[in-house]
């Protein structure tokens, strides 16, 4: 029953998706962008638990396939993004990743509406989640990763957006200001439709540019409903995030860093800090790379990542080394080691990945 | 000592000739006559290319006329301005695009199509070569690059 209401909705959204394709392709006063954004993967994984055993297992995946639009009349554009992934076990949903209207007054001032990625830190918006082809690793770090509704800091947000840049010769500043529905009663309650309680989140990321480093640092607040029929979150949690971040990605040099401290506040205090570093270097078509990520949990159980599956390994550290190969603009080729130690397991991945974007 | 001289003036000359052909088989930003910047920086024209800078001094959004893949034209402006090849360029303005942070360029096949397209959008940037730059029809005038 819900593997043919998934295929329903699938049959629906690639309906959907083709007719506004081909409507659109006839209006010549418009400027539509179509594409289409996947990658198919091969992984070997052994994991090891801190209590003793090892499993291995191997598999081919395919993560996602994004089909992207975008559209632009004058100052007005509009963007959407439908993601087919998978969330758990073997089941292809169907998500509305992205589905924003935009109006921009001038450079310093832009003004967004819809679901959107939240201003937070670098990663989140420089690379959106079907977008496995403009990554240097394989994944989005786990910071940011939107599979299993298993992201630190909330990916996606229904709202605004405003958002402005100020260029003064090789500097620049911008901000951005989010207030939207903010998170919903667990992680993986995005609030698309209705908002539990009558406060907004409020998130502002602000940025200098000299020449191509930017440089920058947010503060978001937000305030999640209780869950009812969960006596381990029985009242209002009070989530502020602050983080900093700082970036240089201009060929041939990939560098970033950033790191958030994630506080949920009730009857005490619950503090999560994360971070990461990522760097390449291109030579020709070829990009190695390494990334370092890395989580400390309260020492007691976070209420809020009870439900889902953030706190569930502890505290970790992950590294990440690989090489990316672009023979050309539409296609990336991975091959990637992982070692990730948590205070559960120890998990050694070798993974391969096949990227695309047309 | 008259034979270094000699060897000198060559090397001189050769240089002066290749530096001339270059030019000559070079190539040149053009950008619509409504449009009031008539000189620009390199960086501020590479952050046309990939979405930074999203409109002219006047107001008018920036729009990107984009020769093809593999062209000699593209291959020139991504070597110009990001030091790169064309494919590297063409991902970074895609990843631009996806990102939802500039307008898909308008593709154009060749030197005539990226002066009618300029002629057309106020705020329409393009590459062309040298030889079509001399002779610019009404409309279209040369972006000068510091």
């Amino acid at each position: 029953m819900k593997d043919s209401l998934i295929k329903g909705r699938a049959a629906a959204a690639t309906l959907a998706f083709g007719a506004v394709a081909l409507a659109c392709a006839s209006a010549s006063a418009q400027e539509l962008s179509v594409g289409v954004y996947g990658n198919v993967d091969y992984q070997v994984e052994r994991a090891t638990a801190a209590a003793g055993g090892t499993t291995n297992q191997n598999h081919f995946s395919i993560p996602t396939l994004d089909l992207f639009l975008r559209g632009t009349m004058d100052k007005w554009s509009f963007l959407s993004e439908v993601l087919f992934d998978i969330d758990e076990g073997n089941t292809i949903g169907v998500d509305l990743d992205r589905m924003q209207v935009s109006y921009e007054y001038a450079e310093w001032l832009k003004v967004t509406g819809g679901r959107f990625h939240s201003s937070i830190g670098y990663y989140n918006t420089a690379y959106p989640q079907g977008g496995a082809i403009y990554l240097l690793p394989l994944h989005r770090p786990a910071l940011v990763d939107q599979h299993d509704n298993a992201s630190l800091i909330p990916t996606s947000t229904v709202g605004l957006n405003i958002h402005g840049r100020l260029p003064a010769g090789v500097h620049a500043f911008s901000y951005d200001l989010d207030v939207s529905n903010g998170r919903g009663r667990a992680a993986d309650d995005l609030t698309n439709g209705q908002d539990w309680n009558q406060s907004k989140a409020f998130n502002l990321r602000l940025r200098y540019e000299f020449h191509d480093l930017i440089v920058g640092a947010n503060a978001y607040v937000d305030w999640i409903p209780p869950r009812t029929d969960d006596p381990i979150q029985p009242e209002t949690l009070r989530e502020q995030i602050f983080g900093a971040h700082i970036a240089y990605v201009e060929h041939p040099w990939h560098v970033i860093a950033e790191g958030v401290s994630i506080q949920h506040v009730g009857a005490a205090t619950y503090r999560t800090l994360a971070g990461l570093t990522e760097a390449g270097y291109t030579i020709r078509q070829v990009t190695p790379y390494f990334r370092f990520t890395a989580a400390k949990f309260p020492s007691a159980a976070d209420p809020f990542w009870a439900a889902t599956h953030q706190q569930e390994r502890g505290n970790f550290q992950t590294a990440d080394a690989g090489i990316k190969w672009m023979p050309n603009d539409s296609i990336a080729v991975k091959f990637e080691l992982e070692y990730s130690h948590a205070q559960l397991d120890t998990r050694e991945q070798a993974s391969t990945q096949v990227a695309f974007g047309f | 000592m008259s034979h270094l001289r000699l060897i000198a003036t060559c090397i001189g000359a050769l240089l002066v000739a290749e530096r001339a052909g270059s030019a000559a088989g070079g190539f040149v930003f053009v950008r619509n006559a409504k449009n009031d910047t008539a000189q620009i920086g390199k960086e501020e024209l590479k952050d046309c290319y990939t979405g930074k800078k999203k409109s002219w001094k006047n107001g008018t959004p920036v729009e990107i006329a984009l020769n093809a893949g593999g062209s000699a034209e593209l291959k020139w402006v991504a070597s110009e301005l990001i030091g790169a090849s064309d494919d590297i360029l063409l991902a970074k303005i895609k990843q631009e695009v996806f990102k939802g942070e500039m307008k898909k360029p308008t593709a154009v096949a060749s030197s005539q199509d990226c002066l009618a397209e300029v002629k057309k959008a106020a705020g329409a940037v393009c590459a062309v070569d040298a030889d079509t730059a001399k002779s610019l029809p009404d409309g279209v005038a040369i972006l000068d690059v510091k």
